[in-house]
């Protein structure tokens, strides 16, 4: 696989991976009183904010091939750490609040009465969910996937710690643009993959504003 | 609400940006105690981490005058200088990344010994059936001198080679256990307890490797000649470095 096959199917597999637990987790945030949300959202926000390469580095420590988890997920035959597991993972971390955020918001322009009536008419949550909460927002949580994927095709920082650079297998368009500016004639070589790499974010930024209006004038919001 | 969002945007932006910029964290600077003067400002190639370190640190307690050391591969470091770093000394472990600088002088310094290391705890290790190897980028010095001696002795690197920064970028890699094996120098691996030396490269399997000063500074002469001097050279050898005849 070349690094433009690697940055999409890594950022594919990140993304799909954490849309149910982004789902859950804004649920959580947006649905509950409880005091200890706010704690849970400073720690879900905080990959933000860290620089990548510490957030690379804890990964590393998890799942290092020579600590006791990493072992036994190299026995699985999943091992996290210097495999391009590692690069979905780090993908999926660093991208994970911004989707969060961009799902809560979604959910924060649904009317809480809405579920409140399905709920008291004997709805089960779940059903409430599939038939109230996710027809309501799907386009919000679409355009958090595109931020997050978006943001895992640029993830650089902790793939290179968690995942390091191996062509064919971890080396994601971020990770050939930086080695090959070292090579010489390397940044003819890269022409190419900075005009992908920006075009792939225009289209998903461009995307994710696109279902963000969408949803809101559906919503009536955008008066 | 909205501001949430433009705030996470902007947040997201800050830290790709930082992502993106040519060295993020591994670029160590580390500055001395301010001494008399502006402090002269040393280049090195990563395997000269210990040694440049130490002989700067008595340059600055002979003359008073401060060091300011960074590491990085040779590739990038002549990167960095041709763009406008602001190196007075500048030892590359390979005197081709000298050739593009404007130097005032330079000279051929040391040699060193290519190796192969593993981790301590592992047993049995080919070279011919490594199931993942760690090399230095090709551009990388150590990594030049790695694919040369791979293809003398008929060797193909694994299907999973992990590439590091620079040499000491894939010594780390070799400990935390992202490969089997490793190509560094000698003096590499007697800095990480966790690896053992696996084989040697015979001398001629590779370029002779070569590091070599150039003073691209004024300031640089009076600390790129103490190099020369026979106390730095035994500091040297005392490494693991051989003094080039």
């Amino acid at each position: 696989m070349n690094s433009v096959e690697i940055s999409l199917t890594v950022g594919v597999v990140s993304t799909v991976l954490s849309l149910p637990l982004a789902i859950a987790m804004a649920l959580y945030l947006e649905r509950t009183r409880s005091r200890v949300r706010h704690a849970v959202q400073t720690l879900i926000m905080l990959p933000l904010v860290l620089p990548p390469v510490v957030t690379g580095y804890l990964l590393l420590k998890v799942f290092s091939p020579i600590g006791p988890l990493g072992r036994t997920l190299a026995r699985l035959g999943a091992p996290v750490a210097f495999h391009w597991l590692g690069a979905v993972i780090a993908a999926a971390v660093v991208g994970f609040p911004l989707f969060v955020l961009m799902i809560a918001l979604a959910i924060k322009a649904v009317d809480p009465r809405f579920e409140r009536v399905s709920r008291s008419l004997g709805v089960s949550p779940w059903r409430t969910f599939w038939r109230v909460t996710l027809p309501l927002t799907w386009p919000g949580i679409l355009a958090g996937a595109a931020v997050a994927f978006a943001r895992g095709l640029g993830e650089f920082g902790a793939t290179i710690i968690l995942a390091g650079r191996i062509p064919g297998e971890t080396q994601t368009i971020p990770l050939q643009i930086y080695a090959e500016l070292d090579a010489p004639g390397g940044e003819r070589r890269i022409v190419g993959l900075v005009l992908t790499a920006c075009a792939f974010c225009l289209v998903c930024v461009a995307l994710s504003r696109i279902l963000d209006s969408w949803y809101r004038r559906r919503l009536e919001l955008d008066r | 609400m909205r501001w949430a969002l433009a705030l996470g945007f902007l947040l997201a932006a800050c830290s790709s940006d930082k992502s993106a910029s040519p060295k993020p964290a591994d670029t160590k600077a580390e500055a001395m105690p301010a001494a008399a003067g502006e402090p002269v400002v040393i280049y090195a190639a990563s395997s000269l981490k210990e040694l440049v370190t130490e002989l700067g640190d008595s340059w600055t307690k002979k003359t008073g005058q401060a060091v300011r050391l960074q590491f990085e591969a040779s590739s990038t470091l002549a990167r960095q200088i041709k763009e406008g770093a602001p190196a007075d000394v500048f030892i590359t472990a390979s005197p081709e990344w000298l050739d593009q600088l404007k130097v005032i002088e330079r000279f051929d310094w040391l040699s060193n010994t290519l190796v192969c290391v593993v981790r301590k705890d592992l047993a049995t290790f080919d070279l011919k059936t490594v199931e993942s190897l760690a090399l230095a980028n090709e551009q990388v010095p150590a990594g030049k001198y790695a694919k040369a001696a791979l293809a003398h002795l008929g060797i193909k690197p694994p299907e999973r080679t992990i590439y590091g920064s620079n040499v000491r970028d894939v010594l780390s890699k070799v400990s935390q256990g992202g490969a089997q094996a490793g190509i560094v120098y000698a003096t590499d691996a007697a800095v990480d307890p966790a690896v053992r030396v696996a084989m040697t490269f015979p001398e001629e399997s590779h370029p002779k490797i070569l590091y070599s000063v150039g003073v691209i500074g004024e300031r640089g002469k009076g600390f790129a000649s103490s190099l020369k001097e026979s106390a730095s050279l035994a500091a040297a050898t005392k490494r693991g470095f051989i003094e080039i005849k």
